[in-house]
């Protein structure tokens, strides 16, 4: 593309990140809100394929940031929208996309299995099932949530030219699998790093309560393509709080804590092989955490507040077992169903 | 003046079958064609207005109509550096390639104005039709135009092998009726004139710089840069004995992975292009090429994907409506000249003819022993 005097709406305007030198070999891909890019590409594609008539409901289960996307393109396209959330989330974010008209609905009761997660996606069903017609983006199934991200790939290529590793929290793990596939395309030999939270099922450990927001998946997204990632790590809350406050101190970039948490990684491994070039994807800015994160004294009522960050993560052998710090497995590009199969017979040998 | 409707004749000497050079990669042996154009008044339309085509280039010299003589060149390509599926500055996609171009093979026309000459008989060679349609639509985009007249074709690039043999015949006719006219088209007319005559061409006419070229629409979607990099590609038929007619080939049906890369490999040609990085270019014809076995397969492209990695080349491109390929070498490395001698040797052994080797000016003396 040439260069653009104005941009065509906000929702272009918010998709494309900032790229920030942090060290000789370190940068950060600054979102204001990186969800706009699957969230753009997948409404625009409905509406090209007739999806999204002007009677079309658009529907989608989130707490987070997709649903702000979404919402943003509902009121620049006149779609009706609703949410299904869960108490999680928080007032302002609540207040914003009540301002742009979606209907969000908090659901108050867990699911047996899967959590909050599982029983918004059967509400989802319910209300699809009651109205005529819905459009749900769907974004932890839906494959061109990755393929959005050739605009992140066409953006560091043309800002850096060669990356080396990509390192980014894990979701729905269509930014990292999406923006790395992508720059593989001329740079096959680039690693990808997901920075996941303990007890979430993405990469093993058995679901249970997780301190660090935004982060981590009680249900195994259908889409997600763990044959992406040469690595995972795993941070507490305490550890991606801390870091992203000292993201903010240091560098002054101003993020939310999954930004945090991948910071921490992307700085070892940026130390760890100088040589490399490695980009760490930051989805959101510090605004949704300000009551929070950047509150000192919510940090210390949370019993976060004497953390100190650790040097490098502590190597795990088995990606099943939640720990209490910073570790970091050797995924090497296999499958889920691969890795799970040699966790379990490491096991055995153990015995 | 009758501009309209225009039937052709080929007129003169037939004799040379332009497929009997078909495979033909020997330099210095031309094929020559020749067909007359002649208007018919009272048939078609105005091309010009129909396609929305402006072109106010014309200035009709006052000379005797059979007096009237045009002369036009164009140049062979080798095939692609990338070709795909690509985003207008609209939002909406484009097939589009970038060509790597062969500047030392090529067709001339001759265009003589003046219709009806002794001897004329009706062409029914799909091979001409392009080059006709080419005269005829040249004409009518200029007002004061003749009634019609011959295009002589000599030209020496094997057909069917990807290398543009009938865009370089296209683009020559429209440069020769327009010489012929006085009128001095820029590049991007002659590239919506070609494109209309064909139905999809190549970006040979735009020599001044390297563009992100829509094949079917005739028109530019990016500028990517003043040339490509010096580099030097050894060139050869993958399919020695076959040919790919360019119209009966359907076109590739891309997936949403690779229109996304497409994106990609769009911006680091750009990049490579700007810093003259041989290398980073040499990924971008590399996975282009990877994508069209899907669609056209090279049954020898693992064969050259190795012996570029084995002797230090760049990359492979290929053409994507064509059985050439080509081993793309940095001149600036130091031991390429012996590299490219023994890609050529190891080329060669396998079976393949090479079509040449481009840009083998830019190394130094001694590559001779290697390139018979």
């Amino acid at each position: 593309m040439g260069s653009r005097a104005f941009y065509e709406d906000a929702t272009e305007a918010y998709q494309l990140p900032r790229v920030v030198r942090l060290a000789p070999n370190l940068f950060a891909v600054c979102f204001t809100l990186m969800k706009m890019i699957p969230a753009r590409y997948i409404l625009r594609r409905a509406l090209r394929e007739g999806l999204l008539a002007p009677g079309t409901i658009i529907v989608e289960t989130t707490s987070g940031t997709f649903g702000l996307a979404l919402a943003m393109q509902a009121a620049q396209l006149d779609r009706r929208l609703i949410l299904v959330s869960d108490p999680a989330i928080d007032d302002r974010l609540h207040r914003r996309l009540t301002d742009l008209g979606a209907v969000v609905e908090r659901l108050a009761q867990q699911a047996a299995v899967g959590g909050y997660q599982a029983a918004r996606l059967n509400r989802l069903a319910e209300i699809r099932r009651e109205l005529p017609a819905t459009f749900c983006p769907e974004q932890y199934s839906n494959p061109d949530n990755p393929r959005s991200y050739a605009v992140v790939a066409e953006l560091l290529v043309e800002a850096l030219g060669q990356v080396d590793c990509v390192v980014g929290p894990i979701g729905s793990g269509g930014s990292t699998g999406g923006t790395t596939t992508f720059l593989r395309s001329v740079s096959p030999d680039c690693r990808a790093i997901g920075v996941d939270t303990h007890f979430s099922v993405s990469f093993g450990h058995p679901d249970g309560q997780r301190g660090l927001r935004g982060l981590g998946n009680s249900l195994m997204p259908p889409s997600m393509d763990h044959r992406v990632f040469d690595g995972v790590h795993w941070c507490t809350a305490a550890e991606a709080y801390r870091a992203t406050r000292h993201l903010h101190r240091r560098h002054a970039l101003f993020m939310g804590p999954t930004s945090g948490a991948s910071y921490l990684v992307g700085r070892w491994w940026a130390q760890k092989h100088p040589d490399a070039l490695t980009v760490v994807l930051m989805p959101d800015e510090g605004y949704r955490y300000l009551d929070t994160v950047y509150d000192d004294e919510w940090l210390a009522a949370q019993g976060y507040g004497a953390t100190v960050l650790p040097d490098e993560p502590l190597t795990v052998s088995d990606p099943t077992r939640p720990g209490s710090r910073w570790t970091a497995y050797d995924w090497g590009k296999r499958s889920y169903t691969e890795v799970m199969a040699s966790a379990r017979d490491d096991l055995v040998e153990l015995r | 003046m009758a501009r309209d409707g225009v039937t052709v004749l080929l007129a003169g000497d037939t004799s040379t079958n332009a497929m009997t050079i078909a495979h033909d990669v020997v330099p210095h042996r031309f094929a020559r064609h020749r067909c007359a154009v002649q208007t018919r008044p009272e048939q078609g339309n105005d091309v010009a207005q129909t396609h929305g085509l402006d072109l106010g280039w014309t200035k009709a010299r006052t000379v005797a109509p059979q007096l009237r003589l045009g002369v036009g060149e164009a140049h062979a390509h080798h095939g692609e550096v990338l070709q795909g599926v690509f985003y207008r500055d609209d939002g909406r996609r484009s097939r589009a390639l970038v060509t790597l171009p062969f500047p030392s093979r090529g067709s001339r026309a001759v265009f003589r104005a003046g219709a009806g000459e002794s001897g004329t008989v009706t062409v029914d060679g799909e091979e001409f039709a392009k080059v006709r349609r080419a005269a005829e639509l040249t004409l009518r985009a200029l007002p004061g135009a003749p009634a019609g007249g011959h295009v002589e074709i000599t030209s020496d690039v094997p057909r069917g092998l990807g290398l543009g043999s009938s865009t370089s015949d296209v683009t020559a006719t429209i440069r020769a009726v327009a010489d012929c006219l006085g009128a001095a088209p820029t590049a991007e007319e002659v590239a919506r004139l070609a494109a209309l005559a064909e139905g999809a061409c190549d970006p040979i006419m735009i020599e001044d710089r390297v563009v992100l070229f829509a094949h079917r629409e005739g028109t530019v979607l990016e500028t990517l840069g003043p040339r490509l990099p010096p580099m030097i590609v050894v060139g050869c038929d993958t399919d020695p004995g076959g040919a790919v007619d360019t119209l009966e080939h359907p076109p590739a049906r891309y997936n949403d992975w690779e229109i996304g890369a497409f994106v990609v490999l769009r911006t680091v040609l750009r990049r490579a292009i700007t810093a003259w990085d041989v290398p980073l270019l040499g990924k971008v014809t590399t996975v282009s090429a990877q994508i069209n076995q899907r669609f056209l397969p090279k049954p020898d492209l693992d064969f050259l994907l190795a012996v570029c990695r084995e002797e230090g080349g760049c990359g492979v491109q290929v053409a994507h409506s064509g059985t050439v390929a080509g081993v793309i070498f940095d001149p600036s490395r130091r031991g390429t000249v012996d590299a490219v001698a023994r890609c050529v040797r190891r080329i060669e052994d396998h079976g393949l003819p090479t079509t040449n080797v481009i840009g083998a000016d830019l190394l130094p003396k001694g590559l001779d022993a290697g390139v018979s």
